[in-house]
């Protein structure tokens, strides 16, 4: 598998782009001279220049110290909600998909009420409810990309159930317990996965545009969509503060989308 | 040896039956995502009087205060009656009111519902122009130039975030070039710019989607009987493909209506843009709950709504899920 998946040249392109921006937000911090939040009225809106090489914001805070921050917290952030979207999904879709009757069918309902409402719309629902800050955020987008993905899960896990080798094991009298934890919720977690990689792109994009619009990130925090948000209310005169976050958010998609499309193909 | 299977209602019957099937659906989901909506407000947790008056600007209220919005709200009955209530009130489009205007919700939606409505419209055509126009150049060109192209945009569409497309054309086109406004005039010809954003989320997505569709038609024993009879490469494309791809194509552009609001939140806020996407925004971040769940509520009717005419259309349009649907019970 990995051979195959190597073979393919954007596939190792997508794959260098990561390295590249895992790299950038890991060391540069480390190796930059200037602190994130610490302002510098005396530097305002500065251009591109030695002492900043990608100039200053509205503070005098260096950009590319806050881009490499807010990468941190924006490629986290996303990795965390993918990461606790599947994991709770799997987990509720083997066990409804499982359990059946009654509850199968109570809470496919409940999934079906929930899928009614538009993600993103959803999304901000739970942030008016929850109140504004990049936690809260973080949790209506789970909330908003869980009842899709139980519901996947749960067909996943349905059709896992009915293959041959489950049966086999059952008629060998292996129990339930044992067979879902080899047979099938590795599977189903298999197929979950590039979904998951998949959607990686969509959830970075849902998570800078909610904090872009306020809802996420507050002051000082850097975060890729908040930098944009503050930025356009300059950007007739620094217009060089819009060029690194949106590069950023542009590379990330751009290697994830390259990773997951050959995940498919290859699954 | 007869794979044949009887029918035995009339077409029409058949038709008419799963369109009452799929209006119950339709009816059940709204009356579920009604409780959800409704539940916004209690699920906020803590005093609902007292954030009802923080929004109001109201910082230490007094008891009689706080008691006073209590009655307002009917906040001391108990849950399954205000949830009745609150559904009899929202049935009759009453939202009650606004924390932080105090006014009516559904006056501060009404005045603002017209710019959304323009807004979303030209959006959908362009992005419906933009995608059918882009897959089918790419399938008749397929291989060729502007394949290639088209291919690199849809790919681009997922990559480029709406609201980053606002700021670029804010960037390049207004400030720049001085095209349009950077606070949008609500004008057939102001919605152009932030409509193209709009436009460009989905565009993308659903141009991927024809685009296959339409090669796999292109591809399918019927185009090839159509070839043999010496139907010429175009009348293949236009006659036979594209009615076929369509039809999936439909049933993406009804899911992607409920999204369009979402979208519009995003984009009109970008533009200085004065409708009820904006206003969600501001209201969420001011928990004007009230607010956010005519919002909700509104952008999931439009969801559902959407999706059972397109059903309805595609049922219409499309004689074999009639037949398809209906056969398993009869055999």
């Amino acid at each position: 598998m990995h051979s195959e998946f190597f073979s393919n040249r954007s596939a190792v392109a997508g794959v260098i782009l990561a390295a590249f921006l895992l790299l950038f937000i890991t060391i540069l911090p480390l190796a930059s001279q200037h602190e994130p939040n610490v302002q510098n009225p005396a530097r305002k809106l500065r251009g591109p220049d030695s002492e900043n090489l990608l100039g200053t914001d509205q503070f005098g805070r260096d950009v590319l110290t806050r881009v490499a921050v807010g990468g941190r917290r924006s490629l986290g952030a996303a990795v965390a909600v993918i990461g606790l979207t599947l994991g709770l999904s799997v987990f509720a879709g083997i066990v409804i998909a499982l359990v059946g009757g009654i509850i199968d069918s109570v809470v496919s309902r409940i999934i079906e009420v929930v899928l009614a409402v538009p993600s993103v719309i959803l999304a901000l629902a739970i942030v008016g409810v929850l109140g504004v800050g990049y936690l809260n955020l973080l949790v209506a987008v789970v909330l908003s990309f869980l009842a899709y993905y139980a519901r996947l899960a749960r067909g996943y896990a349905l059709s896992a159930s009915q293959r041959p080798d489950v049966i086999t094991a059952r008629l060998a009298g292996i129990g339930w317990m044992r067979i879902t934890g080899t047979h099938i919720a590795p599977d189903v977690f298999r197929q979950m996965l590039i979904v998951a990689t998949l959607d990686l792109g969509g959830v970075i994009v849902t998570i800078a545009s909610l904090s872009f619009l306020g809802l996420g990130a507050q002051p000082p925090d850097a975060e890729w969509g908040a930098m944009l948000g503050e930025a356009r209310f300059f950007f007739t005169t620094a217009p060089h503060l819009l060029l690194a976050p949106s590069f950023a958010i542009l590379l990330t998609i751009i290697s994830v989308n390259l990773i997951g499309n050959r995940l498919k193909r290859i699954e | 040896m007869s794979n044949r299977v009887s029918i035995p209602f009339s077409d029409s019957r058949i038709f008419l039956r799963l369109i009452a099937s799929r209006i119950g659906q339709a009816l059940l989901t709204v009356f579920g995502v009604s409780i959800l909506v409704w539940a916004l407000l209690p699920l906020a947790g803590g005093d609902t009087a007292e954030r009802v008056l923080q929004a109001r600007g109201v910082e230490n209220p007094s008891s009689v205060e706080i008691q006073a919005v209590r009655d307002e709200f009917g906040l001391e009955k108990p849950l399954v009656v205000q949830y009745f209530t609150w559904l009899g009130k929202a049935v009759q489009g009453d939202f009650s009111v606004s924390f932080r205007s105090r006014r009516p919700v559904v006056f501060e939606i009404a005045e603002r519902l017209p710019a959304t409505v323009l807004l979303a419209s030209v959006a959908l055509l362009m992005s419906i122009a933009m995608s059918i126009s882009a897959a089918t150049l790419s399938v008749a060109y397929y291989g060729r130039f502007p394949d290639p192209v088209v291919q690199f945009l849809a790919q681009a569409s997922s990559a480029v975030p709406a609201f980053m497309v606002g700021l670029l054309i804010l960037q390049f086109l207004v400030v720049g070039f001085g095209f349009g406004n950077v606070i949008s005039q609500v004008s057939l010809l102001g919605s152009l710019l932030p409509a193209f954003c709009l436009a460009w989320a989905l565009f993308g997505g659903w141009t991927q989607v024809l685009r296959s569709d339409l090669l796999s038609a292109a591809h399918s024993r019927y185009a090839l009987v159509a070839e043999a009879r010496g139907a010429s490469r175009r009348r293949i494309l236009w006659r036979y493909a594209l009615p076929n791809a369509l039809l999936p194509f439909l049933t993406l552009v009804g899911m992607s209506l409920g999204g369009l609001l979402g979208g519009a939140a995003i984009v009109e806020t970008v533009f200085s843009w004065n409708g009820i996407g904006s206003y969600a925004i501001q209201a969420v971040a001011a928990r004007d709950l009230p607010v956010v769940q005519a919002f909700v509520l509104l952008a999931t009717l439009v969801y559902i709504s959407s999706n059972l005419a397109v059903d309805v259309l595609t049922l219409w349009l499309d004689p074999r899920l009639r037949v398809a649907q209906s056969t398993p019970r009869f055999i």
